[in-house]
This record gives C-alpha cells, structure tokens and sequence, in this order.
C-alpha cells in the first residue's frame, strides 16, 4: 500500500513539475489543487492501512569514483501529511494572488516562482539523500530570495531579500557542516544510514542546530523574517505557512533521534525555542505595521516548534507545522485583503471597524487568530495544547517553562490587539476607500483556509500523536494552563491597547522602544557592527597595512632603495680608465689575499 | 680600411679559438687569446670616429692588462708547482690569477666597468660580436678552470653580475648601454651555468647569441641610440620595432621565449645541486633588469611615435617581412624546447 502511494505521491510532484511549463497560471493551480486531493487520498489510504512505515525509491544519478549522488525519495507519514498541507494551502495562496497581483504585469512569472517554491519545499522535505535535502534546502533558500525581492525598484525590497540570503548563508554554513560530517561518516549519505549510526557528534548536532536557525529565524540568525514582509503579500503568506521557514524545523525534527540523544544538546535546542518564542511575542506586541505583527507571531510560533523538538515531542512539533500552515496562511491573506481594500495601507493606527466593510474577511481574521491562540477544538488547539503540556511536564526549570507560559499569553495579547485595532473599534481610514471583497478570488481561499483552520486539527491528532507514552493524570491547574495564560493575555491586551493608543498624556516609553525597535538587534547587528568592522578594515588594514606598511616598504621602499643603488652604481662608471685598472687591480689584490688567508 | 682585409681578421679570430681549443700548455692558450684579441681590435675602429677609437683604445689597453696578468699566472704557476698542464691545476695563487685574468677579459662584475664604456663608444655590429663571438675564447678558458674554490668565487660573482647588471641598467637611457648591461647579467647567469655544468654553460651561451644577434642587427638598422629615438620606431620601422621589442622580452626570460628557457634550465641545474642561494639571487637580479627590458619592449611594440608624416616607409621592403618571420620563429624556438627541457634527466 505505502508502496503505490509513494509511486503515486512521487508521480504527482512531477507532473507540478512539468505543469510549472504550462503557459496559463490557472492550469498551474489546478494541478496542484489535485495533486493535493490525489494526496490526500493517498493519506487517508496510508491511515486506513495502518502500516506506519515508509518507503525509500533511491535513483543513483552520478558515479563519481566510489561514490554515488542519488536522488532518493524518502516517503512516510511526515511526508504525505506535509504534502497534503502544502499542496492545499498553496493553492489557495495561488488563487489570492490571481486576486492580490492582479494589476501586475509579470502575474504569470509570480505564479511560477511560487509554483518552484512550493516545489522546492516538496523536495527538501521528502528527502532521504543529504544531496537531494542540499537541492531542496538551497532552492527555497534561491526563490525567498527571488519573491522578496519580486518589486525590485524597492530598496528596501531588495535589502530586504539580500537580508535573507545573507542570514540563510550563515545557517547554511552549519548545513554545509552537517553534510561534510555526514559524508565523511556515513555510508550512503542518506537519513538511514545517519540513524543507523547511532551515534552523536557535536559537529554534526551544531550544525544542523545553526542551519535550523537560519532557514527558521531563531533568535540571533532572526531579522531578515520580519524584513521579508517587504514581498508581496502572498509570498509572505506562502513563506510563512508551508515552505521556507518551517524547513528549519523540519530539518530539527528529522534529526531528533540524534539530537535528543544527548540532554545538553536537547536543552540548547529548547532554551533556543523558548528565547525566539518569548522575543518575538514581546516584539509582536507594539508593533504598527500589520504584516509585521503577524511575521513576528510567526517567529513566536516557529520558536515554539523548536521548543517542542528541544523537550523531545517532534511530532508534535510537525502538527504544529501543519496546523499553523492553514492559519498563518490565512492571517496574511486577510492582511493583504485590508492592505489592497485600503490602497497599501499597512498601519493598523489608520484601520479599524472592519467588522462592517468586510464581515467575511474580518470573521476568517477572527478564526485564524482563534486558532493561533490555542482556542479549544480549532486547529491550534491540538497542537499547541499538547506541546505546552508536554513542556509542563518535562524536567526543565520552572523559570524556562514559566517563560513558554508568557510567550503564550503573549500570543493572546497581540491577537487581540490586531482585532481589536483592525476589526474593532472605530474606523480611522481615510474615506472613499475601496474597501470592499466582492471578489472570488480573496474569498474563496479564505473560507478554503477557514475551514482547514476550523477542522484540521481534530483530523490531524488521529494520526500524528507522539511516540511517547504520556501522562494520563495530570493536576488540574497544569492541564489548563496553556488556556489559563491564554484567557489572562487576552484579558491584559486591553491594557496594552489603552497604553498603547487611548492613554492621554505622557507615559514612559522606554521598554515600548525597544518592543517598537525589536529589541535593537537590528540597530546592533546591521549598524554597529559594520561601523565597528568598517573602521578597523578603514584604520588597519586600508591606511596601515595597505596604504602604509605594505605599500611604503615593498612597492615604494624598494623602487626608492633600487633608485638609489641604481645611481650609485652609475656613478662608477666614470670613463677613466685608469680608475678602471685601478679598481680591478685592488680588487684583484683583495681576492688573493682573502684565498690566501682562507 | 679596406673591406678586403676583413676576411684575415675573421681568420684570426677563428683560428685563435681552435688554437685555445687544442693547446694544454698556458702559453698556448695565452697565445691564442692574444690573437683573438689583436685580430678584432682593427675590426672595432673599422669607421675611425673617435668614439670608436676611444673605446677601442680602452679595450685594447684592458686586455692588454688581463693578458700580463694571464701570463704573470702561468709564471706563478709554473715556478711553484713545476706543472704545465691547464688540466692538471690544484688550487693555487697561478690558477686564481688566471681565473682573474679571463674574467677581466669577460667582464664579470668586479671587473666589468670597461665593457660599458667600450660598447657604448661602439657601433652595433662590432659590439654585438664583442659581446657574443669573443666571449667564446674566455669561456672555453674558463670552463676548465672550475674547482670548488674557483666555482665558489665564480658563483658569487656570477650572482653580483646578475645584480649588479639589473641595477646598472635601471636609470640607463642609452640603448648600447642597457644591452652593454643586459650583457654583464647575463653573463652572470651564463658563468653560474658553466660552474654547474660545461654543456648547460655552453646551452645558455648558444641561446643568448641566438637571440642577442637579432636585437643588435635591428637595432643597427633603426640606427637607434636612445630611448627617445626608440620610441618613435614602431611608426618608422614596425618590423624592426617588433623584432626588437620580442627580442627584449626573449631576453628578459618571459616564458613562451627563448630566453626563459635558458634561464629555467640553468635554475633547475642549480638547485639540483643544491645551490639555492645562488639561484635566489639569480632570480632577483632577473627581475630587477626586467624593469628595463619590458621599457625597451613597451617602447618598441605598444606606443605609437609623434611622427606620422614625412618617415621612410622601410617596412615595404620584402625582404625584410621573412627576415622577421624567420627570427620571431627563431626567439619562439622555446615553446619547441619545452618538451626536450622538461624531460632532462635529473
């Protein structure tokens, strides 16, 4: 059975692939709108059968020597429920763009890349060869780039995307790392032949821990993510759902056996989570820009991800890419929706009363951000729940866990004050806008997407549940307590919101600053840094080294030097010879009497 | 003076290395310099101007010196040792003052201040065979005197040479200067080959006649004795200036030339044996003096002269096109030596 769906899984991303030629965008979107019903039959196939395993096609492509490249498919439950997500989620993305870049001339292109991406994606995460993994790796990595990028007489567009690049670079140093480990150690360069081994190396684990950062904007590695929102609106909502930054993750999640075999290694990784999570839930709150406030909710929830891999539940950490796929999605596709209703107006201080322009927008924003708080019985809820569950009770301080506990009532306090500001309260907008959603091609998707949002997650939990056995009784307090942080956030944005836009009179801004400025790590890092690095390269290396020691010693000092023994050897020829004779004659004299001695 | 007489000079000249070249008493060898020398002197003033007169007076009365200092070396050597034979020599003050005698005849470094002024008083022709055939009876002196005190002195010197020829020629703007010092580095190079080896001595000396010869020949024809006067010579004399501008490159040791071969062969030989020393600074000297070579070479070949109008056309003449294919081809004889050199044995 998994047999015929791998076939059948394999044979649906080729012809993505040979659709990816097709002349007409639609026709793109309709392959890949059933190739994800083809999968999702494959998926509900590979449940009913119940044969938890996998399959691995292997295709030998280059022999070089003793050694093979080979593309090798690696198709299991991860797969198959990734593909199905992806594929659903990125036809809807596709439908809103016909909607969203509409006025632009290049529309097709547009399609094509997402297309290539989501591709991209696909293959990274049904690799089983480290080569095949580099090809997925290196091609999301490529088209962010290219998307970001996409209104390139921006500047801040085209930072914007070199940001990305340059921050993936580091990260794929640490991939590199990983890759030059695993070819020297294993067999066949493949995930079977790592597990195989058994073994835990620090290379290897640092590695993939930097390339995970990279690619998934852990703290440190973050800035370009929320930079990114410089794209077009649905290529920030496809970056955020189903590809690119959950590869990071996904990469995590792939080698935990490996990483949770060792405790220091499992604590770096969850600490990492958990400071990513509570920073950019502290940043997400104070900032204007909407797309912005959903970027960093999505930094919080991919550092809670990483968490969930760091306290030894991964496939809770990939239910959690799953679910968070249908609603992030969905989140951007409501942005864009206001952001085109309002002439690219991005600033939530100029929405607001929403609820009334567009009822089925503001409803579907109301859902996504339900759902992204943990909700009861949306699609967050059987995720999240259970990952925080799973941290209460593991055996990290208290002080870690307290802090997950704040980064999620965090979550409730910038949802609420994202609705209230857009959907709520008064209308600030200018007037005579084209607010409106009568079109096909913003609703449909969003109601697609609600639905996932609404039904995903009771599907999902049938099948994706931990390897682990867990604890059936819990203390009352500790059950509730992801829904407990989340009610008391929900109840403190109200105070935020005050603080924030209806206080009268001054208040102390300071710490607001620093939410508002994301912690100065850009000011630090892209500023500083290079000013510190630029003055040393300016003083040291240009004037001293280059300009001074290097130039005035050996070009210079020796073309003086030269000039000067030049002259004098001149000088002896004086054309006298008398001079001449004599000169040899004492030389003569010398030379004998230096044989003499000697 | 009468051409006709020419011919019994050359015999001289010719007959004065056979005779070196079949004596094993010093008389004989000295005889045989003395005749070279006496056989060239008329052919150095052969238009009479007085520089040509000063510098042959100079030359003669040089090698006059050098001859009473061969012939006070065999004295020497004959009253201590009571041995005849050339080949036979042990180190001692007659063979060292012999050695000293040829070097002045050469002009090696210490001893080299008069090879500049007599080349610079000289037309081209008699000075390219000063520099080139009438080394010939020196060196064949020369190569059996190397001992392992003599090599040391001669390697030293040899080095010095390659030096101190580089430098000399740096500020020079005479052109029969730069070839007059070009000579004495390369000198350098060719007595440090003959030390390691008499057939690699022989091997450089072959190459650097070989390409010496067409620079001074088109030079002659350019009638250039300064860098102003080259310069304008590719508008006046392309072919010329082409020939000559290969012929420095060629002889500054640029690799797809003759000239690197030579050099390459006698690095390689020297660091076989071990003499690193002397190969460093062989290379350093190279490549002081090739500031000057690729001045020369700039000049000839890649700057166009002010004058455009009223020049002798002299390129139009035919002949001189397969002349200059037959001597670019010659200098380019090095890209065929490539695989001989290469394969030497160890």
């Amino acid at each position: 059975m998994v047999g015929m769906c791998g076939m059948l899984g394999l044979v649906s991303l080729l012809i993505m692939g040979i659709f990816l030629f097709d002349k007409t965008k639609e026709n793109l979107a309709q392959a890949i709108k059933y190739s994800g019903f083809m999968n999702l039959l494959l998926l509900t196939l590979m449940v009913v059968s119940e044969e938890n395993e996998m399959l691995l096609m292997k295709w030998e492509w280059v022999k070089l020597g003793g050694y093979s490249l080979s593309i090798s498919f690696r198709y299991d439950m991860y797969t198959c429920s990734f593909f199905v997500v992806a594929l659903y989620v990125t036809w809807n993305i596709l439908i809103f763009s016909f909607y969203y870049m509409s006025t632009d001339p290049r529309v097709d292109l547009f399609c094509k890349y997402l297309g290539l991406f989501l591709i991209a994606m696909l293959l990274l995460v049904s690799a089983e060869g480290f080569f095949q993994l580099l090809i997925g790796w290196e091609g999301v990595g490529i088209m962010s780039y290219l998307l970001i990028s996409w209104w390139y007489a921006r500047s801040d567009a085209n930072t914007a995307a070199l940001q990305a690049i340059f921050y993936n670079r580091i990260g794929d140093i640490g991939l590199v790392i990983m890759l030059v480990w695993s070819l020297m150690n294993t067999s066949d360069w493949t995930f079977t032949s790592l597990y195989a081994l058994d073994m835990f190396n620090v290379f290897l684990v640092v590695g993939v821990v930097l390339a995970a950062m990279g690619k998934s904007a852990q703290l440190g590695l973050h800035p370009w993510l929320p930079a990114a929102m410089e794209g077009p609106t649905p290529v920030s909502s496809l970056l955020h759902s189903s590809t690119m930054v959950v590869a990071g993750v996904f990469l995590l999640i792939r080698f935990s056996p490996i990483i949770l075999m060792n405790s220091y290694a499992q604590a770096g990784v969850f600490l990492l989570g958990t400071m990513t999570t509570l920073f950019s839930a502290i940043c997400a709150l104070a900032q204007n820009d909407m797309k912005k406030v959903v970027a960093y909710s999505t930094a919080s929830q991919l550092g809670l991800m990483v968490t969930a891999v760091g306290v030894g539940v991964p496939q809770l950490a990939f239910l959690h890419i799953c679910m968070h796929a249908f609603f992030k999605a969905m989140l951007f596709m409501c942005s864009g929706g206001y952001i085109h209703g309002l002439q690219n107006e991005q600033d939530i201080r100029k929405m607001g009363g929403f609820l009334f322009a567009t009822p089925i927008t503001s409803s579907c924003l109301f859902i996504g951000s339900a759902a992204l708080m943990g909700t009861p019985f949306l699609a967050g809820f059987f995720s999240k729940d259970p990952i925080i569950e799973a941290i209460n009770i593991s055996n990290m301080n208290s002080w870690a866990i307290g802090l997950v506990l704040v980064a999620t009532s965090f979550t409730a306090v910038y949802s609420f004050r994202l609705m209230f500001m857009g959907v709520g309260s008064a209308s600030r907008m200018f007037t005579l806008q084209p607010m409106n959603e009568e079109y096909n091609n913003l609703v449909g998707p969003l109601q697609r997407l609600c639905y996932g949002s609404i039904v995903a997650g009771v599907v999902f939990i049938y099948f994706l549940i931990p390897y682990q056995v867990s604890i059936l009784s819990l203390p009352f307090t500790l059950k509730l307590a992801a829904i407990m942080v989340t009610a008391v956030g929900g109840l403190v944005s109200w105070d935020v919101v005050k603080l924030l836009h209806t206080s009268e009179g001054t208040v102390n801004v300071n710490y607001l600053s620093f939410e508002a400025q994301v912690g100065f790590y850009s000011h630090i890092m892209h500023k500083i840094m290079p000013k510190v690095w630029m003055t040393l390269g300016e003083n040291y290396q240009m004037q001293m080294i280059d300009r001074g020691w290097a130039e005035l010693t050996l070009p210079q000092g020796f073309g003086q030097n030269y000039k000067l023994l030049a002259d004098n050897i001149n000088q002896t020829q004086t054309a006298l010879v008398k001079m001449y004779i004599a000169i040899m004659m004492l030389i003569l004299m010398m030379m004998l009497m230096l044989i003499a001695l000697s | 003076m009468s051409p006709y007489i020419s011919p019994l000079f050359g015999l001289a000249m010719g007959s004065s290395v056979l005779l070196i070249s079949s004596s094993t008493h010093w008389v004989f060898v000295w005889l045989g310099l003395e005749l070279g020398t006496l056989a060239f002197i008329p052919m150095l003033a052969w238009w009479h101007s007085s520089l040509e007169v000063e510098a042959t007076v100079k030359y003669f009365i040089i090698q006059a010196m050098a001859a009473a200092v061969f012939f006070f070396g065999g004295l020497v050597m004959t009253s201590t040792e009571y041995i005849s034979g050339l080949s036979q020599f042990v180190g001692n003050f007659g063979e060292v003052l012999i050695m000293f005698s040829i070097i002045m005849k050469l002009g090696l470094v210490p001893f080299h201040y008069w090879v500049v002024d007599v080349v610079q008083g000289l037309n081209y022709l008699p000075g390219m065979v000063l520099l080139t055939w009438q080394k010939v009876p020196g060196l064949m002196v020369l190569v059996q005197l190397v001992s392992m005190q003599n090599g040391l002195i001669l390697l030293i010197f040899g080095a010095l040479s390659a030096f101190w020829g580089g430098l000399g020629g740096l500020g020079q703007t005479q052109m029969r200067k730069l070839l007059a010092f070009s000579s004495i580095a390369h000198l350098g190079w060719l007595v440090s080959g003959c030390v390691v080896g008499t057939m690699l001595g022989s091997m450089y000396f072959i190459l650097y006649v070989v390409l010496s010869i067409p620079v001074f020949v088109f030079l002659y024809i350019l009638n250039n004795t300064h860098l102003n006067q080259v310069r304008a010579s590719l508008v006046s004399n392309p072919v010329a200036a082409m020939v000559v501008g290969v012929g420095f490159l060629s002889l500054a040791g640029l690799p797809p030339f003759m000239g690197f071969f030579g050099k390459w062969l006698v690095l390689t030989w020297l660091l076989n044996n071990f003499l690193v020393g002397g190969a460093v600074a062989l290379v350093v000297g190279a490549l002081v003096s090739l500031f000057y070579y690729l001045r020369v070479s700039y000049m000839c070949m890649v700057i166009l002269g002010p004058q455009q109008i009223m020049v002798s056309l002299s390129w139009r003449k035919g002949f001189m096109g397969s002349l200059l294919g037959g001597l670019v081809v010659l200098n380019l004889l090095g890209l065929l030596l490539v695989g001989g050199i290469s394969s030497l044995s160890k």
